[in-house]
């Protein structure tokens, strides 16, 4: 079993490799769409708001292995065909992006309305004021449901099998063959799971500057002291 | 920036093709592309042993045969994709594989779909069960008079031939692949599980907490069903099923055949009749 898992390691690093870039594509797409879609919502016009309605409800209300399959295998069939590394990137954006429209529409909501209220005493323009007070205090409070939908991207990675995608789960199910179900399932486990800390980590991180960019207080920001005058 | 990316992939990775066929717009011809590519995609589902990956390397009986035939035709290499079976014949129509290499029987409801390559094998069914097979199943009478659970793998062949047989539906249980079915019937969520003799005896060989029941052919309605394996094609690739079919016959009719597949525990057993056709077996 050591000599098996010694030969097929490069297979099972790639499939890592891929399983993490799939994850990025994935978020780096989501994260596009759950901005569009999430300040549409907010928008003034009724056109906006029911457009991104009816998007958010569609994707976010319909299974992510059948836009999958739908996208791959019945697309080409009514005039269009994307490669599968276009096909997954799309199907994760438009799914977790939908989730994520709500997650950037509820932190903007969530911003104070006495916050809203000094951008108008200050003649503020919309987008100015958006861009300069409403979302710099909203990007703290979407990083921790952000989060989750990434680790949640990383997780549904694995159904990319479904669609010849050479990612982490393929290359378990080639590995079951000569190490077993048993061992190739229970590595597969700890990988995800480790995967997932690092998706953690970052998130993290990204957390603290978000916060720190708002002077909320964090591990981690210095407050300066003023300094003794050397006479 | 992050849009800008988004744009780029898409444009990237995104071609027409002709509504109601997936085909390409560029209206080619697939034994001309394949020909001048010396590269032809393939479609497996990692089923021993008619086709799966080893150390990165896509062997078994389906890429030996058609490995070397493909090598005649033109000296074209196999490039393998791999996907659920019940996907393969999807990914063959919507284009993303040019043939499917998986040791997949002809049926009458998949040549609706599909084009098949005249045999390339023929095997006798058999049932996985528990070592000491505790409730004595032998074939698809066996398992509707006790009453068994039975796993078949979605989109084989073996569930169409169970039902027919009789088997009621409670009694089926579907399993994604192979080693799905394997574990159901490991861990007692099977009392059997149906597949090819050949696959059946490549999945448990190494293993004893398993066997393989004695093999049989399949009855439905008084009519024995013939288990034929062939590569399939898409139906409009006409010209690459013919270029194929002709180096298959002049195959069958050699040593070299048995050689070929021999690795793969086939024998003299599963070298096809060399009048049968794809045809014929797609009558029914």
């Amino acid at each position: 079993m050591i000599d098996e898992l010694i030969i097929t390691a490069p297979f099972f690093l790639t499939g890592i490799w891929t399983t993490l870039l799939y994850t990025v594509l994935g978020a780096v797409a989501a994260l596009v769409v759950s901005f569009v879609f999430g300040l549409m919502s907010l928008s003034r016009s009724v056109a906006a708001r029911g457009l991104s309605r009816v998007v958010v409800e569609f994707f976010r209300g319909t299974s992510l292995v059948i836009q999958l399959l739908w996208i791959f295998f019945v697309l080409p069939q009514l005039g269009i065909r994307f490669e599968p590394i276009a096909a997954a990137t799309i199907a994760f954006g438009l799914n977790f992006g939908a989730y994520g429209a709500e997650i950037v529409r509820g932190a903007v909501t969530a911003v104070p309305r006495a916050q809203w209220e000094a951008t108008v005493a200050l003649g503020m323009g919309r987008l100015r004021r958006m861009r300069r007070v409403i979302l710099p205090q909203a990007l703290p409070e979407m990083v921790p449901p952000f989060g989750n939908l990434w680790i949640q991207i990383l997780k549904s990675s694995s159904l990319l099998y479904l669609i010849g995608i050479t990612e982490l789960t393929y290359e378990v199910k080639q590995l079951q063959f000569d190490i077993g179900s048993l061992a190739a399932f229970s590595i597969a486990l700890v990988v995800y799971f480790l995967l997932a800390q690092l998706l953690v980590a970052v998130t993290r991180w990204v957390e603290r500057r978000a916060a720190a960019r708002v002077g909320r207080a964090t591990k981690g920001v210095v407050v300066e002291q003023p300094q003794a005058v050397a006479t | 920036m992050a849009g800008v990316l988004v744009a780029t992939l898409g444009m990237a990775g995104c071609t027409f093709t002709e509504p109601g066929t997936g085909r390409s717009r560029s209206g080619e011809n697939t034994l001309d592309r394949v020909l001048a590519d010396q590269k032809i995609n393939v479609g497996f589902a990692n089923e021993r042993p008619y086709a799966y990956r080893d150390r990165g390397e896509l062997v078994g009986q389906s890429p030996a045969v058609q490995g070397y035939i493909f090598d005649r035709i033109g000296g074209i290499e196999l490039r393998p994709t791999m996907f659920e079976f019940g996907s393969l014949i999807q990914a063959l129509n919507s284009e993303r594989v040019d043939v499917v290499t998986a040791g997949m029987f002809i049926t009458p409801q998949r040549c609706k779909q599909a084009a098949f390559s005249n045999p390339v094998y023929v095997a006798k069914t058999a049932l996985l069960v528990p070592a000491g097979n505790p409730k004595q199943l032998s074939d698809f009478q066996s398992v509707i008079a006790t009453g068994a659970r039975l796993a078949v793998m979605n989109g084989a062949a073996e569930v169409g031939q169970a039902e027919g047989a009789g088997v009621p539906g409670r009694q089926l249980q579907l399993v994604a692949d192979q080693q799905a079915g394997l574990d159901a019937v490991k861990a007692g969520r099977a009392d059997a599980f149906a597949l090819t003799s050949i696959s059946l005896r490549a999945l448990a060989d190494g293993d004893n907490s398993v066997a393989v029941a004695e093999p049989f052919v399949p009855v439905i309605d008084g009519e024995e069903q013939i288990n034929a394996g062939a590569a399939v094609f898409r139906q409009r690739d006409t010209a690459l099923r013919e270029a194929f079919n002709a180096e298959l016959a002049k195959l069958i009719r050699s040593e070299k055949w048995l050689e070929l597949v021999e690795p793969y525990g086939f024998t003299e057993d599963e070298r096809p009749d060399p009048d049968l056709t794809a045809e014929q077996l797609c009558q029914g």
